[in-house]
């Protein structure tokens, strides 16, 4: 134990940490042990588990298991084969390529429109007019509906034979494709539909950030004479990129990992189409039983995603330390 | 001072366009939940009519104690409440717990702990799928609803606690240190002094995770089998596989299961927006 133990020392963090931080608690140590224990070490204890049991053994587990032959079903004996499941993987004509490609269109496509469209509403409620409550409300509506029942509606409204998106087209007096069932079409009509659902969350995000924005900036170069797009080039944009970087991650995370909508809208089809990769890990692992194949794929997935994570977080620090150069 | 408010009542123009536009998008936000009551109150065969209707020739409301009927839901309800229940209760539990810990009390390594679990959230789930299946397997909870809720009683996931985190950063630390100063213990302080006060974050948590766990079907889907085990989002898509033709009763249950998510997303609206906006997730 040491003596800066026996203190109750709070922090600010980012405030001081000087002598008016450290204040002796009345009990000292022991008032903050509950049944014996340190308290940080009972307030963190679930968290350590759970690093331990979500993160450390499950990655652990699948590292292991992707060396191997393992099939859930056990009708195989279980054998080491060392990297032949990544080498399987890798190969040229390995079906996970084409997974890959349909990963990576949906996630871009997808996560860019999302982006666009958030920013756009974000932007138009961040100002003051009568019934912004509920406009906002009905924006942010397609963030609660269960994927089940958006997965259900989507495929009903796509429906070639009695949907309403092919009446429309017809109405138009084009004729429309099978939405869901032509592999030209089929994965941007996911992408539509997961659109849809996501771009709330943009919006919810960025419209927090925007709301954070200090009003007397914006006041301050309205007086300088500046227009409405300098001023949201020059101020806001500065002033909410770290959260678009932030956001842009989350969903684009997000989207690498995708299975509900597609396994209710598609299944992967046709063909293998919209077959995003982790469609591929769960065919492979629940439909073929081929666990040690499907673990070396989702380390593979968990290595792009990685990188991927990487390249956003250095963005959000080069931009950070961009601030803090204009700063001094 | 060129006064905001005059600004923008003088662009008429720009006000209906930005209107316009609003109202568009919240009109295509909502259109597919207006198909899908539209079609639960359908007449039988009329959601295969083509042209397809705007507005259903007869409203035939009884789909839906028909439907209700068809499959044990109040069954599946009362998974589907227990296992929601339980997991958003052991969720803002353990992440307020958490997150105090990594804002406020100086442990060893805790930056290290902090971004391991930060980075939680970064793993896809599919990574995770086949360990943490074979763990409950081994552990013989496969097949019952304990894996639901089990997990998030382990501090409920790295977003969560990110969020009460911030949110907790931003709290003066004065009320706190005055408590310590009348001999309030470490505890005390957490229970009655930072919970109450970080309220609006665990309220926004605490929608995110009951709409999270109410609405997950994949969870369910991989990690339960019979019938007694399922949830209502589980049982309605296997609902949907058997009631295929009778899609207007399929999305009755839709509909229904749809209701307690508007009705806790109407009820902490203004949590929703301050939650994240005061978390520091932006601005920051």
């Amino acid at each position: 134990m040491t003596s800066g133990e026996q203190h109750a020392s709070f922090e600010q963090g980012r405030i001081t940490e000087g002598p008016q931080g450290q204040i002796r608690t009345a009990g000292g140590e022991q008032r903050n042990r509950v049944f014996g224990l340190p308290l940080h070490i009972l307030l963190i204890a679930p968290t350590f588990l759970i690093v331990f049991g979500l993160l450390v053994y499950p990655l652990g587990y699948a590292i292991v298991l992707s060396f191997s032959n393992k099939i859930l079903t056990g009708s195989v004996p279980f054998k080491w084969v060392g990297l032949e499941n990544y080498l399987d993987l890798v190969e040229a004509k390995s079906e996970m390529w084409t997974s890959v490609g349909v990963t990576l269109r949906f996630a871009i496509v997808g996560v860019l429109l999302e982006f666009i469209i958030g920013l756009s509403l974000a932007l138009l409620l961040n100002r003051e007019f009568r019934g912004r409550t509920w406009l906002r409300v009905g924006l942010l509506v397609p963030l609660m509906v269960p994927p089940l029942a958006s997965g259900l509606i989507w495929r009903i409204m796509y429906d070639d034979s009695f949907g309403i998106f092919p009446h429309l087209v017809r109405t138009v007096g084009a004729n429309p494709p099978i939405f869901l069932g032509d592999p030209d079409w089929a994965l941007y009509a996911v992408v539509a539909t997961e659109v849809w659902r996501s771009s709330p969350f943009m919006v919810l995000v960025l419209l927090a950030a925007l709301q954070a924005q200090p009003v007397e900036t914006i006041e301050a170069a309205e007086v300088d004479g500046a227009s409405g797009w300098q001023v949201f080039r020059l101020i806001t944009l500065p002033f909410i990129t770290p959260v678009i970087i932030v956001a842009l991650l989350f969903r684009t995370v997000d989207a690498l990992r995708t299975f509900d909508l597609i396994f209710l809208l598609t299944a992967g089809g046709p063909g293998t189409t919209t077959e995003v990769i982790s469609m591929f890990i769960y065919r492979w692992g629940f439909r073929h039983f081929k666990l040690g194949f499907t673990s070396a794929a989702s380390i593979l997935l968990m290595i792009a995603t990685l990188i991927i994570c990487i390249f956003y977080l250095r963005m959000l620090v080069v931009r950070q330390a961009e601030v803090q150069l204009t700063q001094e | 001072m060129v006064d905001r408010e005059e600004k923008y009542i003088g662009s008429i123009s720009g006000k209906i366009a930005a209107y316009i536009l609003l109202g568009f998008g919240a009109l295509v936000s909502l259109m597919p939940l207006y198909w899908l009551v539209m079609t639960s109150l359908r007449p039988a065969g009329a959601e295969f009519t083509y042209p397809p209707e705007w507005i259903p020739s007869s409203f035939h409301p009884e789909n839906y104690p028909v439907a209700w009927r068809r499959a044990p839901f109040w069954l599946f309800t009362f998974n589907s409440v227990l296992v929601t229940f339980l997991a958003t209760l052991g969720t803002l539990l353990t992440a307020s717990m958490a997150a105090y810990a990594f804002a406020r009390v100086p442990f060893y390594g805790r930056n290290v702990w902090f971004g391991l679990t930060l980075s939680t959230m970064m793993l896809p789930w599919a990574v995770t799928l086949i360990p943490r299946f074979l763990l409950f397997k081994y552990m013989q909870l496969f097949d019952s609803l304990w894996p639901l809720f089990l997990p998030f009683w382990f501090g409920g996931g790295g977003f969560y606690i990110f969020l009460i985190r911030q949110f907790i950063m931003t709290l003066p630390v004065e009320m706190e240190e005055a408590a310590v100063v009348d001999g309030a213990s470490r505890v005390r302080i957490f229970f009655m002094i930072t919970m109450p006060l970080t309220k609006p974050a665990i309220a926004a948590v605490g929608v995110f995770s009951f709409i999270h766990h109410w609405n997950d079907f994949i969870s369910p889907l991989i990690y339960t089998n019979r019938e007694e085990t399922r949830t209502l989002a589980l049982g309605l898509r296997y609902f949907g596989d058997e009631q295929f033709t009778e899609f207007r009763l399929i999305m009755a249950v839709a509909t229904l299961m749809l209701v307690p998510v508007l009705v806790v997303f109407f009820a902490a609206n203004k949590y929703f927006v301050s939650g994240v906006a005061l978390s520091g997730l932006a601005g920051r």
